[in-house]
């Protein structure tokens, strides 16, 4: 580890995963996954070096824990992390930061069981490894008498290191994996207010993707308080998407277009005809290389394998769907978890009624649609929408 | 902006705001309390009672505040659940989520409860006659449906359920959610035959949480009993400034009742017209009609438009107004279910806007209302010329 002053900096160790198998090109995804970090973590300052498959993350100590916790659960790329304390390499020492240590997470629960697990790389330290684990490990059950020792498959650990300093830490709380955020370059999401389209982008920015968002808007067809919705839905995904831009298309013209110039059956169809168009001419401008949707197999009259050829047949760049073959439970599962769920419920529909036909086609011929979408003659409009995309910067954090 | 949701909810008139400031100042008393400012404060609850009572023409001992109409309602329905044993209520199909969300408490203490048929927001009253049998504990007839303003034919109603009774010798409690006829028409519970009846002081101007049950029979049981206030009805410290300015609100409209009524009635015109003009379809009694109906609501359907969008382009314009139950709009369906029930075909409910008045509107403001509707319908692309 290189040298650096980090007297009033709190230590962080970070796991990484998949990246640290990476070949030739691991310096690549550390190096994103390190600005990633270090992107989020400003103003504070920051230090973070790399040793034997790990980050160590220096933080000014004015920098909330909780602030620095958040930010690795939501930071790609991170697979587990624990907070460390450097403390002298004294006896006294040692156990007060070990006692300080177990108050928090995964410990702070005083449940389960657990080990002491001792390096000592100093070998002239009074102290051998298995006296540190006992001794540490009678302060472990000096505070949580309920939990036991379990050398062989413990449910947490306290790790200790003697080296120049006296390094202590947990078990890890654990990261969300993957790879961090731009190592795979950038697609476009369509983002509508539903359960589905978070989580679509939130597993694709787990592999790599970053991300902006478009959404397409129909007032007074569809609400402000559906706006809203997809801001703060945005907002929610911001951590996980290392932050983004919410696009927003006014598509009431192309909408009442459809309607008029479209046999009712075909309106959806030719809605997402219209909007893989527009999503196209978007992804162009703003360089991005797929379109991302939430679409999953079957899920409605739009979702059908034929419609779903007819809509990647108005694509000219690739479509992603990332949960074509995910049941709706498991969607919601996700969804819950990142935080999306409870907002995407919310009562504000991103398609009004009037728009939806009572029979939609479920099983469209991609040309016969093809027909239909030409006649309806609507490219102006489009290219009106795309130009006239009203643009919302999401944070980070 | 320019408010016609009155049936939702009324701004608190500017006398009743006085009066309550004037309790909350003069009378900080607990009325429960014993020493000075309690029997002041105990005093001044007796007095809004005795007023209160003397508009509805009842006995002041029979009068109960409540937090508002909801509360009242569910006092009476639930007390169902103290009988030993289960047996029958009858809804009309047409009664505020007050009433009708109690089915389900009541079906899981056994209870059955049966929807009596509305027919263009009239109950059935043959409907009711067969539905009546010796298992039938209580019937809820609202007095003024609160989506459309239609007044049920209350007196032959309770006729038919008294005359069952005293054939089968089987007492059945009446009870009417009304809501939505205090203060707007002449409604006495007691001379109509009632047993129960529930009030809502926000609907007349006074302040949100504030209501009243009427109630003569002591079968009634509280929902929370707390420190035995309202004679053990309704626990917990009266809130002596709200009622005070309930009972001024109630007082003020009970006093220019004709008047504010004849005026509202010639406001609704005005808009019956327009509807016509625009080719809206009235779901309310018209005033031509010859049947009984409240003039302070009038539900039209702007097909094939749904309700939403055209109150949003509405709203956007500077007019509040609501799409069916104003209570409900958020719970998908629900004034829906009500519409339905009265009959009217789904592309209508879907399209049901409800345009509620009162006397503090001006004919400028219909005349306004009037132009912004055809307009609007006009910019979606319907209406006539």
């Amino acid at each position: 580890m290189e040298k650096i002053d980090t007297s009033d900096m709190k230590l962080f160790l970070i796991r990484l995963g998949e990246i640290s198998l990476k070949g030739l090109n691991r310096g690549f995804f550390e190096k994103k996954l390190k600005n990633n970090i270090k992107l989020k973590l400003h103003p504070c300052r920051s230090l973070l070096t790399r040793e034997k498959g790990r980050f160590y993350l220096y933080v000014d100590n004015s920098c909330p824990d909780s602030k620095i916790e958040f930010i690795l659960k939501t930071t790609f790329g991170v697979v587990g992390f624990s907070k460390a304390l450097v403390v002298d390499k004294k006896w006294e020492c040692m156990a007060e930061a070990a006692a300080a240590l177990i108050e928090k997470e995964p410990f702070a629960d005083g449940k389960g069981s657990f080990r002491v697990q001792s390096r000592r790389s100093d070998k002239n330290f009074e102290m051998r490894s298995i006296q540190i684990e006992q001794q540490l490990g009678g302060v472990v059950l000096d505070r949580y008498p309920n939990m036991t020792v379990n050398l062989k498959n413990p449910d947490k650990t306290l790790y200790v290191e003697v080296r120049e300093k006296v390094y202590l830490y947990t078990s890890p709380v654990s990261g969300p994996g993957g790879l961090p955020v731009s190592s795979a370059g950038k697609g476009l999401l369509l983002l509508s207010g539903g359960i589905d389209s978070p989580v679509a982008g939130w597993r694709m920015a787990k592999r790599g993707l970053n991300m902006d968002c478009l959404y397409f808007h129909a007032y007074p067809y569809t609400s402000d308080q559906a706006l809203q919705k997809v801001k703060d839905l945005a907002t929610i995904m911001g951590p996980w998407l290392q932050g983004t831009t919410l696009l927003v298309v006014n598509f009431t013209q192309a909408e009442l277009w459809i309607k008029e110039h479209s046999r009712e059956e075909e309106h959806t169809l030719m809605m997402r005809a219209c909007m893989m168009k527009v999503a196209n001419a978007i992804a162009k401008k703003r360089s991005a290389r797929v379109i991302v949707t939430g679409e999953a197999l079957g899920q409605v009259a739009s979702q059908t394998l034929e419609s779903l050829c007819f809509t990647n047949s108005m694509s000219e760049i690739p479509v992603l769907r990332p949960l074509i073959g995910m049941d709706k439970n498991e969607i919601i599962d996700t969804a819950r978890e990142i935080g999306t769920y409870e907002t995407s419920i919310l009562p504000y529909d991103d398609c009004c009624v009037i728009f939806s036909p009572k029979h939609p086609l479920v099983k469209p011929e991609v040309e016969e649609q093809t027909r239909s979408y030409e006649k309806m003659d609507i490219e102006g409009i489009l290219e009106k929408c795309v130009e006239e995309c009203a643009e919302y910067p999401v944070n980070y954090i | 902006m320019l408010y016609f949701d009155w049936t939702s909810t009324s701004p608190v008139s500017s006398q009743a705001l006085v009066e309550y400031c004037r309790v909350s100042e003069c009378y900080p008393g607990n009325p429960s309390s014993t020493h000075a400012l309690g029997i002041k404060a105990k005093e001044m609850l007796e007095d809004c009672r005795k007023r209160f009572a003397s508009i509805l023409k009842v006995s002041p001992s029979e009068l109960y505040f409540t937090s508002g109409g909801t509360e009242a309602d569910s006092i009476v329905v639930q007390s169902l659940l103290n009988n030993p044993s289960p047996g029958e209520v009858l809804f009309t199909a047409v009664e505020h989520a007050a009433v009708l969300e109690n089915k389900a408490v009541l079906e899981n203490h056994g209870w059955k409860v049966t929807f009596l048929n509305c027919p263009g927001g009239y109950l059935d009253l043959d409907a009711l006659k067969k539905a009546l049998n010796p298992s039938v504990r209580m019937v809820c007839i609202m007095k003024v449906n609160n989506v459309t303003g239609t007044i049920m034919d209350t007196e032959s109603a309770v006729r038919i359920i008294r005359e069952y009774s005293e054939k089968t010798g089987k007492y059945i409690h009446i009870h009417c959610d009304a809501v939505q006829a205090l203060g707007k028409i002449e409604f006495h519970p007691s001379t109509e035959g009632f047993d129960s009846a529930a009030f809502s002081g926000h609907k007349f101007s006074g302040p949100r949480g504030t209501g009243a049950l009427w109630c003569r029979r002591t079968a009634v049981q509280a929902l929370s009993r707390a420190g035995g206030q309202e004679s053990g009805l309704r626990g917990g410290t009266e809130n002596l400034p709200a009622i005070a300015a309930m009972t001024t609100a109630l007082e003020n409209c009970a006093s220019e009742l004709v008047q504010h009524y004849d005026f509202v009635k010639t406001l609704r015109k005005k808009v019956e017209i327009c509807a016509a003009d625009c080719g809206f379809t009235l779901l309310s009694p018209s005033s031509d009609s010859g049947i009984s109906f409240s003039p302070y609501i009038l539900t039209i359907s702007v097909r094939p438009l749904p309700s939403e969008v055209f109150l949003r382009v509405m709203s956007d314009k500077g007019f509040c107004l609501s799409a069916g139950s104003a209570c409900s709009a958020n719970t998908r369906g629900k004034a829906e279910k009500v519409l339905q029930a009265m009959g009217i075909r789904s592309e209508d409910r879907m399209s049901a806007i409800r345009i509620s008045l009162s006397y503090m509107n001006t004919e400028e403001d219909v005349e306004k209302l009037c132009k912004a509707l055809k307009d609007t319908y006009k910019e979606f692309g319907y209406g006539k010329n």
